[in-house]
């Protein structure tokens, strides 16, 4: 019952969440996409007023258009040039330590609002798991709810301090389904959970609007100085081509009538509006100079914000996560141990820093790990040392860039991985030293889905001490933010 | 302040114009350029978010004026730009009329975007 409330709580607020988020443009109308919004709000909300005051609402909209229709007269094909971006420092699935985690190290970065992932393999431990991990921070899932915006997930800078304190933890639970009364079945009950985690952001300057930016802004801005002056030479010539204005009333008067809650209706209007344009002034040689211009001036200051915004992107982060973790061994291998024996729960100190590198993102990992109850050796079980290089390796057509990540781990195992020996099939698990190699490709899909698929060698693993162990591993994760934003 | 038909403000020697540009969901990415044939008398920045500036018609001021800001919006803490991001800006006139123009910018297909706010002088 609590869970298939906590299922439904989750699916109401991801669906109220997409719902507050409200219409997203209107592809159909670009690239003339401004002035068939500006439309939509000057005509939706005047329908009491005298035609007269209507037209003159749509006539006083031309002047706002001067950059659109100038490059509409370019033709549409400039718009194909679209820019996407891709973050390739979030952590969606399970930390490292969790058997069926893809990733040998944790990233800086999480999620803003809930992430889901589904991962399957195993790294160096002895069992492998499929393992669906559950991520979210709670402060920016009220807010979002509360505000009905994304980007009220992240608090204003005036917010209380415990505001600004509780936005920057994050809590995750990850479920092992091959445990459980139904295996193979996510049931997220007790038996199934593998991991609890608590992460708190110590810094973190990946916000565009965090203050320490203020002067790279300021220049971002100043940088629109040429297109501002382009289009404010665009529509100085414009006024002083005879017959414009008679032009300008006649098609007032014309959008007046269209009604603006047939899209298909609204399309048509508007590209005609564009075309005869385009026809009527935007061809002619000193308006195709400007225009020309005035891309140039927008292509360029792209250029600037693209490399403004990937630099702060990139800024450090410094997190600190305490994990939970329950540990699990298969029937055969608790068949071994001596009746009445309970395996320990664990608890894990973990640092993350994250790090801009040239075209890459540098992530180290230290954590300790403790038996939660006393074992022959005393609490201390593990300590690691991890670090990985992201960087993203071209753009695959129709799949955007993948992401590579190469990583090494060095894990000390201070005494037997279980508290107590185990034997599976014959061998038995020992203390030592182990070393991973991680090669990693994590492929993007449209609408947040990210497909991790990892291969991995370990010197040992926690059981074998004699043999090398390798891994395939594939993952699917989903990160629902990227429902949120344009 | 007052409008005309083709949109254009109206304003009289010696009013004061406000322009108030508010960024939502978004770093302050706004840029205003320079009054054609006039000049801005004052700038202010009362938060990161939002920008006042003001001028006052004189007689220097050709018959009709105008000036362009600019938009951009950053992106979040995921990389993109948020579905709510916005700019706000509004123009009021301390002279007669009481006309106020408002413009909600909101992210377009093409960034940056603009918009031209176009004025003329009256001889009342």
């Amino acid at each position: 019952m609590k869970r298939t409330a906590i299922v439904l709580l989750l699916l109401v607020c991801v669906v109220r969440l997409a719902s507050a988020q409200g219409a997203q443009p209107q592809n159909r109308f670009v690239p003339l996409d401004k002035v068939a919004g500006d439309l939509k709000r000057t005509l939706s909300g005047n329908t009491e007023k005298a035609e007269a005051e209507r037209i003159k609402d749509v006539a006083e909209l031309f002047s706002d258009w001067t950059q659109d229709l100038a490059v509409y007269s370019l033709g549409r094909s400039l718009y194909a040039s679209l820019i996407e971006e891709n973050r390739v420092d979030k952590q969606v699935g399970t930390s490292s330590s969790t058997a069926g985690s893809t990733s040998l190290v944790s990233h800086g970065s999480v999620p803003a609002l809930i992430g889901l992932a589904m991962e399957g393999g195993g790294l160096y431990q002895s069992t492998n798991g499929n393992v669906v991990t559950l991520r979210l921070n709670p402060s920016g899932v009220i807010r979002a709810l509360a505000k009905s915006s994304y980007w009220s997930s992240v608090p204003p800078k005036d917010a209380a301090l415990i505001e600004q304190a509780l936005s920057r933890v994050s809590l995750s639970a990850s479920f092992d389904l091959s445990q459980g009364a139904s295996p193979g079945v996510f049931t997220a009950d007790r038996s199934q959970l593998r991991e609890g985690s608590l992460r708190i952001e110590i810094w973190n300057k990946r916000d565009p609007r965090d203050q320490s930016h203020a002067a790279e802004i300021g220049q971002l801005r100043a940088n629109m100085a040429t297109l501002v002056s382009s289009v404010q030479d665009y529509f100085t010539a414009l006024r002083k081509v005879p017959g414009y204005s008679q032009w300008q009333k006649q098609w007032a008067e014309r959008l007046t009538k269209v009604v603006t809650d047939d899209d298909a209706v609204l399309e048509r209007e508007v590209f005609a509006f564009g075309d005869d344009f385009a026809a009527k002034f935007g061809a002619s040689p000193e308006f195709q100079r400007i225009s020309g211009s005035i891309a140039a001036a927008i292509r360029s200051f792209r250029t600037e914000r693209d490399r403004t915004f990937e630099g702060i992107a990139k800024s450090s982060a410094l997190s600190f996560e305490y994990a939970y973790n329950r540990l699990s061994l298969a029937d055969d291998a608790l068949a071994t141990l001596s009746a009445g024996t309970v395996l320990p729960d664990l608890s894990t100190g973990r640092i993350v820093f994250a790090s801009p590198f040239p075209a890459a993102e540098v992530t180290f990992n230290g954590s300790v790990t403790f038996f939660n109850t006393r074992q022959a050796n005393g609490h201390l079980r593990d300590a690691q040392l991890s670090g990985s290089v992201d960087f993203h390796v071209g753009n695959l057509p129709a799949i955007g860039k993948p992401v590579v990540t190469l990583a090494v781990l060095g894990a000390w195992l201070q005494q037997q991985p279980f508290g107590t020996p185990v034997t599976v099939q014959g061998i038995s698990t020992s203390d030592g030293a182990i070393g991973v190699f991680q090669a990693k490709v994590t492929l993007p899909t449209n609408g947040g889905v990210r497909i991790p698929i990892s291969f991995t060698i370990a010197s040992r693993s926690e059981f074998n001490t004699n043999e090398r162990e390798v891994r395939g591993a594939i993952g699917l994760t989903f990160d629902f933010d990227k429902l949120f934003v344009r | 302040m007052r409008r005309q038909d083709d949109g254009d403000l109206e304003v009289s020697i010696g009013e004061v114009v406000t322009v108030e540009t508010t960024a939502t969901d978004t770093a302050f990415l706004a840029h205003t350029g320079p009054i054609q044939m006039g000049q801005w008398e004052s700038i202010d920045r009362p938060n990161p978010l939002v920008e006042i500036r003001c001028f006052t018609v004189n007689a220097t001021f050709t018959r009709n004026f105008s000036f362009v800001i600019g938009f951009d919006f950053s992106p979040g803490v995921n990389g993109l730009i948020a579905a709510t991001a916005q700019y706000r800006t509004r123009i009021t006139g301390s002279g007669p009329g009481g006309t106020v123009r408002e413009r909600i910018t909101t992210p377009t297909s093409i960034l940056p975007t603009t918009r031209v706010f176009s004025f003329e002088v009256g001889q009342g």
